[in-house]
Formats: structure tokens, sequence, C-alpha cells
């Protein structure tokens, strides 16, 4: 090797270096290369020279593409490639071969054939340089790449999350509109309802009420008829129509029922006409009511018809499942006032007694009214609110502990969760939800609880217990049970703001004939009773007619929900229960809670210790749920848990998965399904595979698995909404269990 | 030519430079090629040069905006007595093909009016990639960027030709940097001290 320097031409030596510093400017690699290529080809001594990258064309040299290179993979950055022969070209005579690798990475390879070494023999250095320089510069631009990709790949992670928090908040707007159409909902029963309470003149009630109708429900008209038990035309009554009524009157008057009156006193149920312009030819004002539908029912009471209720409302709230029952309750309600009022002007209201007895009547009445369409719509939410909620988990699950987003989702998960207790609440006052009840010591529970009261109702208010020695059992949710204690206690609190004595009593009793005549609901026989009372500010007798309403509240906005004695009293009834409420102003109140006894050979209920861990599995779960995102997001959380996951959207599909299905360890199936319900269900896939435990799941149901709403022993239950983690819980808890349970 | 070359300031280095200094700025990014250009041109300007612009990537009122934007003091027209901006194909190549001579003459010219109309000195600088499109003549360009030197050397006006490493080839590029003493890269200055020689370029290397 001639020393360095010697021989060599400066311009091209000038180049080299130029060309070394300028390589940089290059992002993609063919252009690297062939910058490579120009900067070496022209060398003095140098024949032939290639460029080998990877993706790139086969090395030519002296034209021909080289037969060696056919099986040669040249390396993308694996450093580890080919150690022992790092070019299958390097063996040929006067060949140079100069690998393309930094201290990491391994690129490929430049090759020069060389024809007079001694020429070349001097700027052999700096063509290395130039090597090195261009390995460094690939390896820089392949990190680059690899860096865009993953960039790529976190934005396009960053918009699926937010298409996901997008979708949700939407879902959960969507609850939020139901809620509030539910709000209306209940106001206008609840006009209807205090109207008639209050109306004791028979037109003036039908006129208010129209009004009531048309102003709250968006209604385009409503009208009354009220005819005779023989049929005849009495009187009606009209709102949104005006003097076009006049015409209706005349026929009414004449004797003649507009057809959709005659087919509703015919029927049993709402007639509904779709299209009154084309469907009431002979009816005065239908010509009015374009893109309406006509609505029809019968006021009936007792057996008895009152007359018809007429509505035409927008076209699409026609097929609205919770409108129609509205309409048909309020047509129930008011024959009951017209009932009443008939009653009234019969007996002339004889005692005063009676009076009382007549408003306690109604009261429960009306909470009847109120707490059937709570509960119908309450129901939807759960759903929607499963679906939430669950997503809410998973969504945060895939986000990093310092993630921004964690907070907006946390804030819609909390939102869902407040929506949730809200539903519950709303749907145990309509006595909808799902009891788990059992045979338990009123006692026992009290005790239980005693140790947490004092940190819920402050220092400033003593709490005496004053528990019956022996007391009887009763049947009930045991949690439902401490939520009515609680809430009872909660309103204690509130109402001693500066401290007081919270009393909970305990009893045996006998109710006899004497007490029933006195009270509207209760029945003879034996009792269990839970006594509440206070020390507070207590309640005028306006305020203690209305206590037990939903929404009813005196406390100022944030602090009451008015839901508390609405949940308290849901679950009592449910629970076959009644309660009654005592108070003065400025003496304090008092709750009586009587529960039947029930006498049973089982062994009373105990608490089970709540703070273990959530447990997973490997068995095999076949899922039937018809709505697919709660099908979807059920199959996720227990997929996440490890077990394994069939699914089925209805019994059809239930039958085939069972069929074919080597194993069933578990069947977890909605209630109420289009197909078939979660009965039949059971009873399908426990024929195939008779060791698999059943766990229902649903919001409500009325269904005949279910007597009154209330689970039969045995029967394992899981209540919509829920988290993965109360699933969790409930599914290991129903696979390590005894008995298999299959529906009686 | 009566004159001493005066030094220029290029505006994207702090370093001085002869007049009539022949660089090639040798980019892979829009924005690189925006901040170097735009520097070279408003240093030109501040200095009460005449600066003269040849377009090709965009049209005249395009580079007016951009420079605009980077907040460089551009006639509103774009053109004024010492400031313009044409499209670089008819500056090129007047008669639809390029030949080296006539464009070095438009060189000459140029330094001309600068030293009639009283200008301290003159710049310019051109988007090469016209020469991409198979004009006749195109493939004499680095015999043409050869001769610049010589051209400079008795018409000194400061010249940056702009190359764009994405769309000529990577031989191309290194052919480039054969001719031009100097290459602007990542906004800083490559020297190549032998550079070839007209004479030198035209007899194929061996
Ligand atoms: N122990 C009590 N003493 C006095 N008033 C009470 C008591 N319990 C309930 N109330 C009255 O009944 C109303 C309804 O109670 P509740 O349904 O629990 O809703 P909230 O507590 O949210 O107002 C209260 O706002 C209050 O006026
Ligand atoms: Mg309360």
């Amino acid at each position: 090797m001639s020393p360095s320097g010697i021989d060599a031409d400066p311009r091209i030596l000038g180049q080299l270096l130029a060309a070394q510093s300028t390589l940089s400017v290059f992002s993609a690699r063919q252009r690297m290369g062939e910058f490579m290529h120009r900067a070496v080809e022209g060398m003095p001594g140098v024949a032939s020279c290639a460029v080998c990258l990877p993706g790139g064309a086969r090395p030519r040299l002296g034209g021909e593409p080289a037969a060696e290179c056919a099986a040669c993979d040249v390396p993308d950055g694996d450093i580890d490639h080919d150690p022992g022969h790092p070019c299958r070209l390097a063996s040929r005579a006067n060949m140079r071969v100069f690998p393309l690798r930094t201290q990491d990475r391994h690129f490929g390879f430049l090759l020069l054939q060389v024809e007079e070494r001694e020429r070349y023999a001097p700027y052999e250095p700096f063509v290395g340089n130039l090597a090195n320089g261009l390995a460094v510069n690939i390896e820089r631009q392949w990190h680059r790449d690899r860096l865009e990709a993953a960039n790529v790949e976190l934005r396009r992670h960053r918009d699926h999350l937010e298409e996901l928090v997008k979708e949700r908040t939407a879902a959960l707007q969507l609850g939020l509109e139901r809620a509030r159409h539910l709000n209306a909902v209940l106001r206008a029963i609840r006009n209807v309802n205090q109207l008639i309470t209050r109306a004791r003149d028979r037109d003036r009630l039908l006129q208010e009420a129209c009004a009531i109708l048309a102003e709250t429900r968006g209604f385009r008209c409503v009208w009354f008829v009220a005819v005779t038990p023989d049929g005849r035309f009495e009187a009606a009554a009209e709102a949104g129509i005006g003097a076009a009524f006049a015409r209706v009157r005349a026929q009414l008057e004449r004797g003649e029922l507009p057809e959709c009156c005659r087919r509703a006193l015919a029927s049993a149920t709402p007639v509904v006409v779709a299209d009154p312009v084309a469907n009431c030819g002979a009816c005065p004002v239908a010509p009015q009511y374009r893109d309406t539908a006509g609505l029809a029912v019968a006021m009936r009471h007792l057996g008895k018809t009152y007359g018809v209720l007429v509505a035409a409302l927008p076209a699409e709230m026609a097929d609205d499942a919770g409108e129609l029952s509205l309409f048909c309750e309020v047509a129930g309600d008011l024959a009951f006032a017209l009932y009443d009022i008939d009653l009234g002007r019969q007996h002339q209201r004889a005692e005063a007694a009676s009076g009382r007895l007549q408003e306690q009547f109604q009261q429960a009445q009306k909470m009847e009214a109120v707490g059937r369409l709570a509960g119908g719509v309450a129901h939807d939410f759960n759903n929607l609110l499963s679906i939430i909620l669950s997503n809410c988990s998973f969504a945060l699950e895939g986000l990093g502990e310092g993630d921004p987003r964690r907070e907006e989702i946390t804030d819609i998960k909390e939102a869902g969760e407040r929506a949730a207790n809200l539903t519950r609440q709303l749907l145990s006052f309509s006595r909808r939800q799902m009891l788990q009840p059992r045979v338990l010591d009123l006692n026992g529970l009290i005790t239980d609880l005693h140790k947490m009261l004092p940190r819920l109702l402050g220092e400033d208010i003593a709490i005496v217990l004053a528990l019956a020695p022996t007391l009887g059992l009763v049947r009930a949710d045991p949690g439902q049970l401490e939520q009515v204690i609680v809430n009872l206690a909660v309103n204690a609190r509130d109402a001693m703001p500066d401290g007081g004595r919270l009393l909970v009593e305990t009893a045996d009793v006998e109710l006899d004939e004497d007490y029933v005549r006195r009270h509207v609901t209760g029945a003879v026989g034996p009792f269990v009773r839970l006594t509440v009372s206070d020390t507070g500010c207590g309640m005028d007798p306006e305020t203690q007619a209305k206590v037990f309403e939903p929404f009813f509240t005196t406390k100022e906005k944030g602090k009451g929900t008015g839901l508390g004695l609405s949940t308290v009293y849901g679950i009592v009834k449910q629970s076959n229960g009644f309660i009654w409420v005592y108070s003065e102003p400025g003496r304090g109140a008092t709750f009586k809670v009587y529960l039947p006894r029930v006498t049973s050979a089982e062994q009373p209920w105990r608490p089970a210790n709540g703070a273990e861990t959530l447990r997973g599995g490997d068995e095999t779960i076949l899922l039937v749920e018809d709505d697919a995102e709660v099908r979807a997001a059920a199959t996720r959380a227990l997929r996440n848990l490890g077990y394994r996951v069939l699914e089925a959207d209805g019994l059809e599909a239930a039958r085939r998965v069972a069929a074919s299905a080597a194993a069933i360890q578990l069947l977890l199936t909605d209630v109420v399904m289009p197909g078939g319900s979660g009965r039949e269900v059971g009873l399908a896939v426990t024929a195939a595979h008779p060791a698999a435990k059943v766990l229902y799941m649903s919001g409500y149901t009325d269904n005949a698995i279910l007597h009154h709403g209330v689970l039969e022993p045995g029967v394992a239950f899981v209540q919509k909404p829920f988290t993965p983690d109360v699933l969790g819980r409930k599914v290991r808890e129903v696979l390590d269990g005894g008995d298999p349970g299959p529906p009686a | 030519m009566d004159r001493s070359p005066r030094p220029a300031v290029m505006g994207f280095t702090d370093e001085l430079f002869p007049t009539g200094t022949h660089m090639c700025l040798i980019y892979d990014h829009e924005d690189e090629r925006r901040g170097v250009i735009g520097r070279f041109l408003d240093a030109g300007l501040q200095a009460r040069e005449k600066v003269a612009y040849f377009a090709d990537t965009m049209a005249p009122v395009e580079v007016a905006a951009w420079l605009r934007d980077m907040g460089v003091d551009v006639p509103r027209q774009g053109n004024a007595p010492g400031f313009s901006i044409t499209v670089a194909e008819k500056t090129y190549c007047p008669d639809g093909r390029f030949a080296p001579e006539a464009m070095l003459s438009t060189l000459r010219a140029y330094h001309q009016s600068v030293v009639d109309q009283g200008y301290p000195g003159g710049r310019v600088s051109g988007e090469m990639s016209w020469a991409l499109r198979g004009i006749p003549g195109s493939d004499r360009l680095m015999e043409y960027e050869a001769l610049v030197n010589d051209v400079l050397a008795t018409h000194p006006i400061t010249a940056v030709c702009q190359y764009d490493a994405r769309r000529f080839d990577g031989a191309a590029i290194f052919d480039v940097l054969k001719v031009h003493p100097m290459m602007i890269v990542h906004g800083r200055i490559v020297r190549n001290p032998y550079y070839l020689q007209p004479h030198e370029f035209l007899q194929p290397a061996r």
C-alpha cells in the first residue's frame, strides 16, 4: 500500500470528502445508492462497481448481474446477517467488498472490481470512509422510518380512542334525552293525578285534563266523550280543536259516536288510527290532522265504562310503547276519577273518616301509576348504561396512566354510575327491580348496619337501638332492606341539622281486622315491624301526603333528589309489606315499616365477606343476549378474565352452539329476548349439557320464570347494568356454587 | 470588472462571501429550501442589491406570497425595478431549448444592468427542476454550471442554484457537486475547492 497522499488526485479526494458531507441530504436509499455509485465508479484503477442495498436491484459488475447474488438476501438492518460470509462476491479476484454496517445494523455492501491495484490503492481509505458514512446515513433513515410508522400507529390508536369517546358521549347524550322525556311524562301524570284528587266536578275535570294533556304531552288535540253505562252520550270536552269541535258535539248530541269511539268502546286495548285524514272519513275534524295518528281508548274502572279518551299525536309518537301506556293509564285514572265523582254524588261523602281513607287510596293509586311508568323507561336505561359503563372500563384499560383522556372517560364513567344509581332507585320505586329475597333476621341486619351508621349520621346524632329480644323472620332482599334503613336514617339526619336522636326499633306484631279497616293497605296476620323515628323538624300534613312521590323534595337543589322515600316505598311494597309515616311539625317523624313474618326451616341468611379479590377461570361460558353491544361488552369482560366465551343472539343460535360445543360449564342468558325467553334457552342448554349452571341477567322482567318480579330460590341472577367487576364476581360465584340450578 | 468584489451577506450564514460566489443548494425538504432561500433574498434586498428569482415549482405570485409570509419585504406586485420573479423555464430556455451560451449572456447582461443602474451588487437564485422535463439542451446543464464559475469571476453576481435531491437522481447530484465550489447542505456550507474547471468537465474523467 502506498503512503497516503502520494499519487492521489486532489480533485478526486476533494470530491470524495465533499460527497461524504453531502450524503446526509438524502432521505431515500435509492438516491443515496445512485450518489454513491457515481462517486466511486470513475475512480482510477476501478473497472466497475456496485452498491448492493436491500430491496434494490442485484449488483451488476461489468454489465452482468452477478450469479452468486441470486440466493443472497441482502440484510435490512440485520446485524447478524451471515457473519461468516459477508458477501458471496467477496471471493472473486480483485474484488473489494465494503460492508455497509454501523455498530448496530447491517444494510448491504459496496463492491469495487479493481483493475489496477496501484492506481486505486491511495483512494481506498477514503472510499472506506464514504461507505461508513453511507451506512450511518441509511441507519438514521431506517430509524426515522420506524419512528414514523410508530407515529402513524399511535395516531391511528388515538383517533380510534377519540372515536370511542365520541360514541360513548353520544350514547350518554341519548340516555339524558330519555331521562328528560321520562321527566316530562312523570310531570304530566302528576298534573293529571293532582287534578284528579282535586276535581269534584265532572265537566271541569274533563276540561282541565284535556288542557293538561294537550299542553304537556305535545298532543295536537285531545277530547273526551263521557257516556252512560248503556252507551248514551253524556258530556264532551276538548283541547286543541276549538270552534270546529261544535260539529263533533252536534253529532254526539244526535247520538252518533265517531267511529274511533265506537271501536274503542268495543275493544279492551287502545285503538290506533294510522292516518286520520284517510281513515276517519265521516269525522268532521279529521281533515285537520294531517301527519298525525289518532288514538282512542275506553275509560273503564271496575268493569264499568265511563267514556272514551281520544287524541291526535305526531305520527312518530304513536309507535312509542311508553306513550301508549301513558295514554291508557291516564284513561284509567280518569275513569277512576269519574267513578269517584259518581260515588261522591251517591253518598255525599258520608263521613270525614272515609274521606281520609279515600285520599289514602288515591295516593296509593297514584303511586301505582307513576311507578309503572317509571319502571318502563328505567328498564331501557339499564341496557344503555351497561354498555356505557363496560366500555368506559375497557377504554380506561387501554389508556396509559398519565393519559389526559383518562379524566374525560372517568367523568363519563362517573356520570354513568350516577345515572345507574338513579335508575336503580327508579326501578325499585316501580317495583320492577329484581329482588333476591332471602329469609333473614332483621335484628342481625340492623346490628351489622349499626356499625356504619355513626359515620353516615355524624357525631351529633345519638343512635339508639331497641331490638326485640326475639323476632320473627322476614323474606326480603338484604341489600334492599339495608337501603330502606339507610334512606330513612339519612332523612332523619337531614331533619336534625343541630343533632338529636335516631331510634330504630323492631317488634313482632299481629294486625287485626280493626287495624286493616282503618288503613287502606294492610292485611290481617303476623308481621315484623321496623320503626325508625327521629327528633327532627317533622312535617306538616301536606308534606306527609307527598313524601313517597318520586322527585318530591323540600330540600334545596343538589341536596335532595326526592327519590329516597319513593325507593323505600317501592322496596317495601315489593316485599309485600307496607309503610306509614307519622309526624307533626317540630315534633319529629316516625316511619313504620311492616313486613310479613315468615316461618321457615331455612337457615337465615348471613352477609358474605365482601372484599374478596376478583377471580377468573378457564371454563366455557355460553352467553345469550340479543343486544349486540351488551353482548360484546360482556364477552370482553369475561374473556379478560380468561373464560372461553361462546356467543348466541337468541334461542335458535343458543341451540346450535350448545349442540356443537364439547362442554359448557355456565349459561349466562338474558331473560327477555324476541326469539325465545331465557327460560326456554335455559331448558334447551341444560338438556344438552346437564352439568351447566345457569345465570340470568336482566334489567327487570315480568316473565313467568320470575314470580312477581321476585326470583325463585336457587335461580342465580345478575342485575343490569353491571360493571365487568360485578359480572365477573357473580359468574365465579355461580361456577363455584353447589347445585346447577336449571330453571324450575 | 472595474470594481473589486465586495463581500456579500448571505442571510442564512454569518460568514461573508465575495460577491460573485457560486453555490448550490441541495435539499430534500421544502421548509429547508424556503428557510435558506428566503433569507438569502432578504439579505440582498436589505443590502439594496438587485435581486432576481427564477421560479419553477410555483408560480411567481406564489413565491412572492411565501416570501411575504416569511416577512421578506417583497413588492406587492412581485416585480419592481430592483426585484423580479420570473418563470425559470422562460429565463433559461427562452426559445424552448437550453443553450448554455445564451444563458451565460443573460447573466453578463444582468451584471451589466446592476452596474449601470448603480446597485451595490446583484444576486440571483434559480430552481433547476425545469431541467428534468427533457427540454432540448437540458443535458448540457452541468457544462453550463461549470462555465458559470468563469463568468462570475469576471461578472460578479452572487448565485444560488437549487437542486431537489428527491427529484434529481443521486448520480446527477454528484455531478452537481463536482462543478460547484460550494454547496449548502442542511444550511451548512460544504466546500469543494478542487471543483472541475469547464475544460476538465467536458472531457470525461478517467
Ligand atoms: N325524617 C324526616 N323528617 C322530616 N322530613 C322528612 C323526613 N324524611 C323525609 N322528609 C321529607 O320528605 C321529603 C322527601 O324525602 P326523600 O324522598 O328521601 O327525598 P330527599 O331526601 O331527597 O328530599 C324530604 O325532602 C323531606 O321534606
Ligand atoms: Mg332522602
